[in-house]
């Protein structure tokens, strides 16, 4: 690895912890002194989820490393994965079921399709 | 420490054995992604010891993996902690007495376990009278013994799980894990019918739009979903906190 991209890790790693006291104590530190709206309220409210959502969406359905929605096909082994972990999430509402199933297929379908 | 005070502390402390299975498996999962994705072993270690955030760590490592902008990163990151602002929220008026600089530190270590599990023994902050009664401040100590065991069963399985997935060979597939834990991240969120429709925005639109420069999909996607959430919202306004 290049000391370019070592670099950019500190300065994130570095950056994560910030936010991670600036969320984190926000309000214990400031108090009263401010007053959240109802709008800041609701954003809060989907924020995270739309975070992880976009995060997750192109893990599951886009190759590593792909440069465009155009590369998207049926044969990645993480679509099939992808579901099987979200129907046995549906269905057992746990992590370690999950998990297993999740990676059962994704292994599955990663020597299928190899 | 007073003997009160250690006797709460303990008290705490035990109080977190009840979430300790849940803890390490979050923990141990987070621990293989990181050690499977871009990162060296040493920077998934630091990673752990000093971010302390198991969800934005989840989904930090694909962006990594890809190359965004740190800036993007830190965005997106401090998304997915918006959840401990409406904590800190909650926390505010238990421990408005205490000094700036513990405020921040008590902040950095109130994981979801422990803001839980404090609210769950004290659902109601202390009076005025009440805090001028009790000197030795005994809900902080039960707390803090929360944090120290949340913080120690997080580390130890966390970097257990690092140093065992680079012991294992990268053709094993294993980095999938961080993707199939965030789909654990996700469900319990989709309750309401606008948050599905914010998640079925915010997937598209990332998928969609996944060729522009910088990653900056993320934050497209991000904003779009908020706007289809919060035009959906119907819930009455007053429940927003609970």
């Amino acid at each position: 690895m290049s000391s370019d991209w070592n670099m950019s890790i500190t300065y994130l790693i570095i950056g994560m912890i910030v936010v991670t006291f600036i969320s984190r104590s926000f309000f214990i530190l400031l108090g009263n002194r401010i007053k959240i709206s109802e709008w800041g309220l609701e954003a809060i409210r989907y924020a995270p989820l739309a975070a992880l959502i976009a995060i997750l969406a192109p893990e599951i359905f886009l190759p590593l490393g792909a440069s465009s929605v155009m590369e998207f096909n049926l044969r990645l082994p993480n679509i099939w994965g992808g579901i099987a972990a979200m129907i046995a999430f549906y269905f057992s509402k746990r992590m370690i079921p999950t998990l297993v199933i999740g990676m059962a297929v994704y292994t599955a379908t990663r020597f299928w399709f190899a | 420490m007073t003997p009160a005070q250690q006797r709460e502390f303990i008290l705490g402390f035990k109080g977190m054995s009840h979430s300790a299975v849940t803890i390490v498996t979050w923990s141990v999962v987070t621990g293989i992604a990181m050690a499977k994705s871009t990162l060296t072993v040493q920077q998934a270690i630091a990673m752990s010891l000093l971010v302390y955030a198991g969800s934005a760590q989840l989904a930090a490592l694909p962006l990594i993996a890809v190359g965004a902008p740190v800036w993007v990163i830190l965005v997106t990151s401090f998304m997915v902690n918006l959840r401990f602002v409406i904590f800190s929220l909650g926390l505010q008026a238990h421990f408005s007495y205490l000094s700036t600089w513990r405020r921040i530190l008590l902040g950095y270590f109130t994981t979801d376990f422990s803001y839980l599990a404090h609210l769950r023994r004290f659902p109601k902050p202390e009076t005025k009278e009440e805090i001028a009664a009790d000197p030795e401040h005994l809900r902080l100590y039960s707390m803090i013994g929360f944090q120290t065991a949340n913080w120690i069963a997080w580390q130890v399985a966390s970097i257990t799980g690092i140093l065992l997935a680079s012991q294992i060979p990268n053709d094993w597939g294993l980095e999938f894990a961080g993707a199939v834990a965030l789909v654990v991240i996700i469900g319990p969120m989709l309750d309401r019918t606008s948050a599905k429709w914010a998640a079925v925005t915010a997937g598209a639109v990332a998928v969609m739009t996944y060729g522009i420069p910088y990653r900056l999909n993320i934050i497209l996607a991000i904003g779009a979903a908020l706007f289809v959430g919060m035009i959906l919202d119907k819930s009455p306004k007053e429940r927003i906190i609970s």
